[in-house]
């Protein structure tokens, strides 16, 4: 059992930023015209998926067996940050490196919530429709919808025919945002604890 | 309001551990601690705790002063 636990989190760990880099090379890689008739591209395509498929059952796994496993929460914390809480030295580091990380994610996240609120829409507007001189029209949007569907329509230059000159709206999913909360959540722990564990 | 400046704390482990003949695993052992808080005790990176620093003082039969001593951090 510890082997398999040993296992699941190393491959839970160290496969989170190897697939999101894969993930992205791989797909736009095969969309391009090098790919065309490329079987390594193919091949990689669909590895990456079978390897991200594996990966989704160890997080299931590592998501219950760290609520429920004491000793599977040790494993966890020694492989991230090389330290195992077992005496008041590693304690506090563990401690240290919790409160960065809250902090590092508090900026995250109200950063994340800004740039989804926002939108920003620059066009050039339609001959014969300038306004006191001006051919181009900046939109800039506010938005909070907490539930989905709900959202207002954005009072926009949609349908105004002009030209669209830049237009910005966020662009991750919500599984992307989950995705990069968790890799800087890992990531960020593993780096405050090494650097305060060497002193 | 400044920030006041560090207590930098010295200790004299290093020298009673070699008079026991003790690697600083085994030290670690003895008072309950990993090797790599030794470690850091003895380089100055970590300051211990007032309950290691009895541990400590217990062990080597020393006054904690007698083993640690402060200085303020430059």
């Amino acid at each position: 059992m510890k082997a398999i636990n040993r296992i699941v989190v190393y491959y839970f760990v160290i496969a989170l930023p190897l697939l999101a880099a894969a993930w992205v090379i791989f797909p736009a890689f095969t969309r391009t015209e090098k790919a065309v008739g490329s079987a390594f591209f193919e091949w990689g395509n669909a590895a990456t998926g079978y390897l991200f498929s594996l990966w989704v059952v160890t997080a299931l796994y590592v998501a219950v067996a760290v609520i429920v496993s004491p000793r599977f929460r040790e494993h966890l914390l020694k492989l991230i940050a090389r330290i195992k809480e077992r005496d008041e030295r590693e304690a506090m580091i563990v401690g240290r490196a919790s409160r960065n990380v809250f902090l590092l994610n508090v900026a995250l996240i109200v950063c994340l919530l800004i740039f989804n609120l926002v939108t920003v829409h620059v066009s050039r507007l339609p001959e014969g429709q300038t306004i006191a001189g001006k051919e181009r029209n900046l939109f800039i949007g506010l938005n909070l919808s907490p539930v989905e569907g709900t959202a207002c329509a954005s009072p926009g230059p949609e349908g105004s025919g002009g030209q669209t000159l830049f237009d910005y709206h966020f662009p991750l999913s919500v599984s992307g945002v989950l995705y990069l909360m968790m890799i800087v959540n890992l990531g960020a722990f593993s780096y405050y604890a090494r650097r305060l564990e060497r002193g | 309001m400044e920030k006041p400046r560090p207590f930098q704390i010295k200790s004299r482990l290093h020298v009673l551990r070699a008079e026991k003949d003790l690697t600083q695993e085994e030290l670690g052992r003895e008072v309950g601690v990993t090797r790599a808080t030794i470690i850091a005790i003895e380089k100055g990176n970590y300051n211990p705790s007032l309950e290691l620093a009895f541990k400590l003082a217990r062990f080597f039969d020393k006054r904690i002063d007698e083993i640690f001593s402060t200085e303020e951090a430059t």
